[in-house]
C-alpha cells in the first residue's frame, strides 16, 4: 500500500467529493481513500476566518463516539469549520467501532495516511489553518502524522486524554510481542494472531499490521510531542484511569502544555463534555498564528 | 299392514307397559338425538379440523415468510457488518472470519448453521465447502435463491442475497449466503395455534432442493389439538349428558308418578272392578294418594263406589226378588207350601248330596180320597179350600223342619230322614187324623175327606234305592186307596207284582194299545149267583189285558186308567170288546153281564151311546151297568139323568163297591140304583162277630128293606154264601161260586149251571 497519493488519486478523490450536494455545509461525505477503500466523515463548514479543525476517534472508533461527537457539535456550533472522519481500518464505510477479535489488517501507516488524506481534503477546501484534534489512541495517529512531513496548514495539535500506550501492557510485555510478531514476519507466517494489546484481551491481526502499533511506544510518543511543529496542547481527564500515574508528569516534564480537567474520565463524559468543550476551544482561541 | 289390522292383533297392555314403553322410546328418542348430536360434532369436529388445517397452513406460510424475513433482517445485519463488508473487499483471512467471527460476533443470530460470502462471480470465498456447516460453493447471480434442501436427515433453509456496498444498494460487491435448520428455525418462533409443531416433516428426497414458495406445499403435518374444540366438544357432551340425565330423571320420575299417582291406582280400581266381577267387591276406601289423587281417577273411583253401592243394593234386591222368584217357583200358590219343583230339587239335593249314607228314610204320599168327586161336585173354589185345609193339616202334623209338598192335584208327599218305620208310620197316622179333625164341612163338603197314606221307607240308602222311593211310595198310596184296605200302606215288594204295570212302560203300552185294538182285551166273566136259588144269572165282565208276560189284572190296569185320565176311553174299549163277545154269542143266551163303567164314564155321552148299542142285546141278554158311588158323586145330575135313561132301556144299575167308599145312604136314594153290591170288606166283616157284623146285617136289612137288591161279593165260603143268603142278599159273587174265567169256561159253567 503506498503511502504517497498519486496525482490521480488525488483528482478522483476531488471528484468524488465535488458530487456530494452538502459537502461545503455539513453532513456526511464520503472519499474513496488511495487504498481504494471508501472512508466517511462528518463535515460541518464553519465560518470563514476560523481554522478547521479535524477531529479524530479513539482505535477502532467512530466518529459517533460521544466524546468526538459532542466535541464535534461544540465546534461547530462555535462556527469552526470541522471535519470528524472515520478511520476505515481497512473496511470501506466502516461505521461502527471494530472489534477486537476482527481481522484487523490496518497498520499505524495506514490510519497516518487517512490522516494526511483529511488533512488534504481540508487543504482542497482551501482552509488554511487546519487544527488536528485528537481523542485518545488518535492522537497517537495523529502524532505519527505530525512525526512525518505534514501540510503546512496544520497549525495546531489539541490532544484530548493522550493515551498512554504502557498503560496496559509494560514495556517489556509490548516488546516480547513485537519480537514474536517480527519473528513471524522473518519466518512469512501472516497468519491472523491473537493478542492482548491496548484495552484488547485478544486482538486479532496479522503480525506485520499489530506490529506497526506496537512500535508506537511511551516515549516515542513523547518525543513526538516534544518534535512537534505545531503547538500542541494536552487536555487529560483528571479521573483517567488509562494512563500512567506519572503520564501527566511526564508530559508536563517534556513541556506540554497539559490541562487537567478534575474529576474528568478517560472519556469525558457526563458533564464533563462540557467541560472539554470548553477546555477545546479555549485551546483554539489560544491558536497560534500560522507557520 | 293397516293400524287397524294391528290394533285388532295386539292385546291390551297394562298402563306401565306403555309408560314403560314409553320411557324406552324416550331413551330411544335420546340415543336418536345423542346420534345426531354427536354426528353432528363429528361434523363440526371435521370442519373445524379442515379449518384448523387450512389455519396451520396459513401459520406455515406465515412462518416461511417470518422465516424470509428473519433472513433478510439478518442479511441487512450482515450486509452492514463492517467485517462481512471487509471480507467482499479483503477475503485474506476469510475462514477466520467465518468460523470464528461470523456467528460468534453477536452480529448474526446465533441460530444460523453457517454463513458464506460469494463474489460477484457467485463463487464462495470459502476454500473449502464440505462438512456440517458447509454452503455451496457456488451461486447463481443471476436470480435469487432461497430453498430448502433436505440432506443427510436434517433440512436446512438456505437464503442467499446480493451484498452492496452502500446503504443505497448501488454498489454491489458480492453475495452472503446463510444456513439455518429447518426444524430449529421453527421452533424458535412464536407458538403455532394450529400447527403441531413437533408433526412438520419435509416430503423431499435427500439433496432436493426446495423452492422458497414451494416450501408449504411439500411439507406434512398435523394440527394440533383444538382446545377450543377439544372444550366445546366436552361442553356439548356434557350438556347433552346433563340434559339426558335430567329429562331420563324426570322421565323416571314421571314413570314412578305415573305408577305412582296413575297405574298403581288404576291397577287397584282394575282390580277391585276384577273383584267385582268375580263378586267380592267391596266400595273403595279414601283416594290412593291422599294429596296426590287424580281428579279423573278420584272421580272413576267414586262413580265405581256409587256403581257399586248401585249393585250392591241392585243385588239386595235381586235377592230379594230371586227370594221371591224362589218362592213363586216353589211354594204352591195355593196352600203355600212347597210344590212339586220343590220337591223335585230337594229330592235331587237329597240324592246328590245324602248318597249312600241316607239312613232310615221314609218318604210319606198322601192322596185325597175321591178328590176328584169333590171337586166336580163342590166345584173348584170349594176344591181348592179342600186342598188348603189338606194342606193346612197335614202340615200341622209335621215336625218344625219337615217339608210338605204338593205334587199335583190333591197329592202331597213328605219325607222323613233318619226316622224309622214305625215314626213314618205314626206321622201317616197323625196326618190322617188331623185331616179327619180339620172341619171340612166348613166349606160345604158334606162327604168325609180323607186321604190315603203310602209310606216308602228305606233302611239304608243307595242311589238306585232313592230312585224307586217314590214310585214304591206311590205303589203303596193306591194299595192304600184300595177298597177296604187301611188308609195307610207301607210299600212291600208283593205290591209291586200287581201294581208294576202302573208305572211301566210295558203296562202303559198295554193299556194303549188294548184301547187303540179292543180285541187285545180279555175279557174274564165271574159268575153271580142269584139267591136264594142256584144259577148263574149273569157274569160281571172282568177285564184283563193279554201282556208280553201274561195277564195284566185290574189292580195294574184301572191305575193307570184313573191316573191318566184314560176312564172313558178305557170304557168304550172294554164295552166294545164285550159287545163283541155278546154279539158273536158266545156269552149264552139268557145268561145276563154286568158291565163295570166309571165315574167319568157315565157321564160321558160316547160312553152312553156306546151302551145304548147294547140295546138291542138286551132282549137276549140280563145288562147290568155297576158304577161306584164315587162315580155317582161326580156329576150326579148328568150321571142321574144318564142311568135313569139307560134303566129305561132295560139297564139294570148296581151300586158298586158300597161300603169302601162314603157308602152315602144320601146318594143310594137319589140315584136310580136296582142292585146295592156291598165291597168285600162289608161282606168279609159278616164272618166275623162284632159290631161291624151287626152293622153290615143291619145295614143290609136296611137297604134291602127299602126295595134295593143286595149282591155280596168276596163269598169264598159256603158259610159265608149262606149268612148273605140268610141276610137276603140277592145275589153272591166270590171265588166260593167262581172264578173269573175266560169265555170257554164261562161256557161251560153256565152249562154245569144251567
Amino acid at each position: 500500500m503506498s503511502r504517497i497519493p498519486t496525482l490521480l488519486q488525488i483528482v478522483w478523490m476531488g471528484l468524488l467529493i465535488s458530487l456530494f450536494p452538502h459537502a461545503g455545509q455539513a453532513g456526511v461525505i464520503e472519499a474513496r481513500l488511495p487504498t481504494g477503500k471508501v472512508a466517511t466523515a462528518d463535515f460541518h463548514a464553519g465560518n470563514d476566518g476560523l481554522p478547521a479543525v479535524l477531529i479524530l476517534h479513539g482505535f477502532l472508533q467512530t466518529r459517533t463516539f460521544p466524546t468526538i461527537a459532542s466535541t464535534y457539535e461544540a465546534l461547530s456550533t462555535a462556527g469552526y469549520t470541522v471535519v470528524a472522519p472515520t478511520l476505515s481500518l481497512g473496511i470501506s464505510r466502516r461505521n461502527k467501532s471494530l472489534s477486537c477479535e476482527a481481522a484487523h489488517l490496518h497498520s499505524l501507516e495506514d490510519d497516518t495516511e487517512e490522516v494526511a488524506f483529511w488533512v488534504r481534503w481540508l487543504e482542497q477546501k482551501r482552509h488554511q489553518s487546519i487544527v488536528l484534534v485528537g481523542h485518545s489512541f488518535g492522537n497517537v495517529q495523529l502524532l505519527s502524522y505530525l512525526r512525518r512531513s505534514p501540510s503546512p496548514a496544520v497549525t495546531q495539535a489539541i490532544l484530548i486524554s493522550l493515551v498512554d500506550v504502557e498503560a496496559k501492557q509494560g514495556p517489556q510485555a509490548r516488546d516480547r510481542l513485537a519480537q514474536a510478531l517480527r519473528d513471524r514476519i522473518i519466518h512469512g507466517n501472516n497468519a491472523l494472531l491473537g493478542a492482548e494489546f491496548g484495552n484488547c484481551r485478544k486482538y486479532v491481526s496479522p503480525p506485520a499490521a499489530l506490529l506497526s502499533y506496537l512500535n508506537v511506544s511511551r516515549n516515542s510518543i513523547l518525543d513526538a510531542l516534544a518534535r512537534s511543529p505545531v503547538p500542541v496542547e494536552v487536555i487529560m481527564g483528571g479521573k483517567d484511569d488509562r494512563m500512567g500515574a506519572d503520564w501527566v508528569e511526564k508530559l508536563v516534564a517534556r513541556g506540554i502544555k497539559v490541562r487537567v480537567i478534575p474529576g474528568a474520565s478517560h472519556f469525558f463524559d457526563d458533564q464533563y463534555e462540557f467541560d472539554l468543550q470548553e477546555a477545546v476551544l479555549r485551546a483554539l482561541s489560544r491558536r497560534p498564528p500560522g507557520r | 299392514m293397516p293400524l287397524s289390522l294391528i290394533r285388532a292383533r295386539m292385546p291390551p297392555k297394562p298402563i306401565a307397559s306403555y309408560a314403560m314403553a314409553l320411557f324406552f322410546v324416550l331413551v330411544a328418542a335420546l340415543g336418536i338425538l345423542a346420534a345426531f348430536v354427536f354426528h353432528d360434532i363429528d361434523r363440526l369436529r371435521e370442519q373445524i379440523a379442515q379449518y384448523d388445517e387450512k389455519l396451520a397452513r396459513q401459520e406455515l406460510d406465515e412462518a416461511i415468510a417470518l422465516l424470509a424475513r428473519q433472513a433478510e433482517s439478518t442479511a441487512r445485519a450482515l450486509t452492514q457488518w463492517d467485517e462481512a463488508r471487509q471480507q467482499l473487499e479483503n477475503p485474506a483471512y476469510y475462514a477466520y472470519w467465518r468460523n470464528a467471527r461470523a456467528l460468534n460476533a453477536g452480529v448474526l443470530p446465533e441460530r444460523l448453521d453457517a454463513v458464506d460470502l460469494y463474489g460477484l462471480d457467485g463463487h464462495n470465498l470459502s476454500v473449502t465447502t464440505s462438512g456440517e456447516a458447509s454452503m455451496p460453493s457456488h451461486i447463481d447471480t443471476r436470480r435469487k435463491q432461497s430453498y430448502l434442501m433436505h440432506e443427510r436427515g436434517h433440512d436446512h433453509l438456505y437464503f442467499f442475497f446480493p451484498f452492496y456496498a452502500d446503504s443505497a444498494q448501488s454498489h454491489r460487491i458480492g453475495y452472503a449466503g446463510i444456513k439455518l435448520d429447518f426444524q430449529a428455525a421453527f421452533n424458535q418462533l412464536r407458538k403455532f395455534r394450529y400447527l403441531d409443531l413437533s408433526s412438520v416433516r419435509v416430503a423431499a428426497k435427500d439433496g432436493e432442493r426446495i423452492p422458497l414458495p414451494e416450501i408449504v406445499s411439500s411439507l406434512r403435518f398435523r394440527t394440533t389439538a383444538n382446545p377450543e374444540m377439544h372444550a366445546l366438544e366436552k361442553l356439548i357432551a356434557r350438556s347433552f349428558y346433563e340434559i339426558a340425565f335430567i329429562i331420563g330423571a324426570i322421565s323416571l320420575i314421571g314413570y314412578l308418578a305415573l305408577q305412582s299417582v296413575v297405574t298403581k291406582p288404576l291397577r287397584r280400581l282394575s282390580g277391585h272392578i276384577e273383584s267385582m266381577r268375580r263378586g267380592q267387591g267391596a266400595l273403595l276406601g279414601e283416594s290412593y294418594r291422599g294429596m296426590l289423587a287424580v281428579a279423573e281417577l278420584e272421580n272413576i273411583r267414586q262413580s265405581l263406589n256409587d256403581y257399586q253401592q248401585q249393585l250392591d243394593d241392585m243385588h239386595v234386591s235381586l235377592a230379594h226378588k230371586n227370594q221371591e222368584l224362589w218362592s213363586l217357583a216353589h211354594r204352591d200358590p195355593l196352600t203355600g207350601i212347597f210344590n212339586r219343583r220343590a220337591f223335585e230339587d230337594d229330592w235331587s239335593a237329597v240324592r246328590r248330596t245324602q248318597g249312600d249314607s241316607l239312613i232310615g228314610m221314609a218318604f210319606l204320599l198322601f192322596d185325597c180320597d175321591h178328590f176328584k168327586a169333590i171337586n166336580d161336585t163342590y166345584g173348584h173354589q170349594v176344591g181348592d179350600q179342600v186342598i188348603q185345609g189338606l194342606a193346612e193339616s197335614l202340615y200341622g202334623a209335621l215336625r218344625t223342619g219337615e217339608r210338605l209338598y204338593r205334587l199335583g192335584g190333591d197329592e202331597f208327599a213328605t219325607v222323613l230322614f233318619s226316622a224309622s218305620l214305625e215314626r213314618a208310620r205314626q206321622v201317616a197316622e197323625r196326618c190322617i187324623e188331623q185331616v179327619l179333625r180339620h172341619d171340612f164341612p166348613a166349606y160345604g163338603v158334606k162327604e168325609p175327606v180323607r186321604v190315603s197314606v203310602g209310606i216308602a221307607y228305606l233302611e239304608e240308602a243307595g242311589d238306585d234305592a232313592l230312585k224307586l222311593l217314590h214310585r214304591q211310595a206311590d205303589m203303596a198310596m193306591y194299595h192304600a186307596k184300595r177298597p177296604g184296605q187301611c188308609k195307610i200302606a207301607i210299600f212291600s215288594p208283593d205290591m209291586g207284582e200287581g201294581q208294576s204295570a202302573l208305572v211301566s212302560n210295558a203296562g202303559i203300552s198295554a193299556v194303549y194299545e188294548a184301547m187303540a185294538a179292543p180285541d187285545r182285551l180279555e175279557m174274564h166273566y165271574q159268575p153271580v149267583l142269584a139267591l136264594p136259588g142256584s144259577y148263574i144269572e149273569y157274569y160281571e165282565a172282568l177285564v184283563r189285558i193279554r201282556g208280553e208276560h201274561g195277564l195284566i189284572m185290574p189292580a195294574s190296569i184301572f191305575p193307570v186308567v184313573e191316573l191318566r185320565g184314560l176312564e172313558a176311553e178305557f170304557d168304550l174299549a172294554v164295552l166294545e170288546r164285550v159287545k163283541s163277545d155278546l154279539e158273536a154269542g158266545r156269552i149264552p143266551a139268557g145268561a145276563g153281564v154286568s158291565l163295570n163303567v166309571s165315574g167319568p164314564g157315565i157321564v160321558n155321552a160316547r160312553v152312553i151311546d156306546k151302551l145304548m148299542q147294547y140295546v138291542p142285546l138286551l132282549s137276549a141278554y140280563k145288562l147290568v151297568l155297576e158304577v161306584t158311588e164315587t162315580a155317582l158323586i161326580t156329576q150326579i145330575a148328568q150321571a142321574s139323568s144318564n142311568l135313569n135313561r139307560l134303566r129305561k132301556e132295560g139297564f139294570v144299575i148296581a151300586l158298586d163297591d158300597f161300603g169302601s167308599g162314603y157308602s152315602s145312604l144320601r146318594y143310594l136314594s137319589s140315584m136310580p140304583v136296582d142292585l146295592v153290591k156291598f165291597d168285600i170288606s162289608m161282606v168279609r166283616s159278616l164272618e166275623e162277630t162284632g159290631r161291624q157284623a151287626v152293622l153290615v146285617e143291619d145295614l143290609a136289612r136296611m137297604i134291602k128293606d127299602a126295595g134295593y137288591s143286595l149282591v155280596a161279593e168276596g163269598i169264598e165260603t159256603e158259610a159265608l154264601l149262606q149268612r148273605v143268603t140268610a141276610l137276603g142278599f140277592s145275589h153272591a159273587q166270590g171265588f166260593h161260586i167262581g172264578r173269573p174265567a175266560a169265555l170257554m169256561t164261562v161256557a161251560s159253567v153256565s152249562r154245569v149251571a144251567g
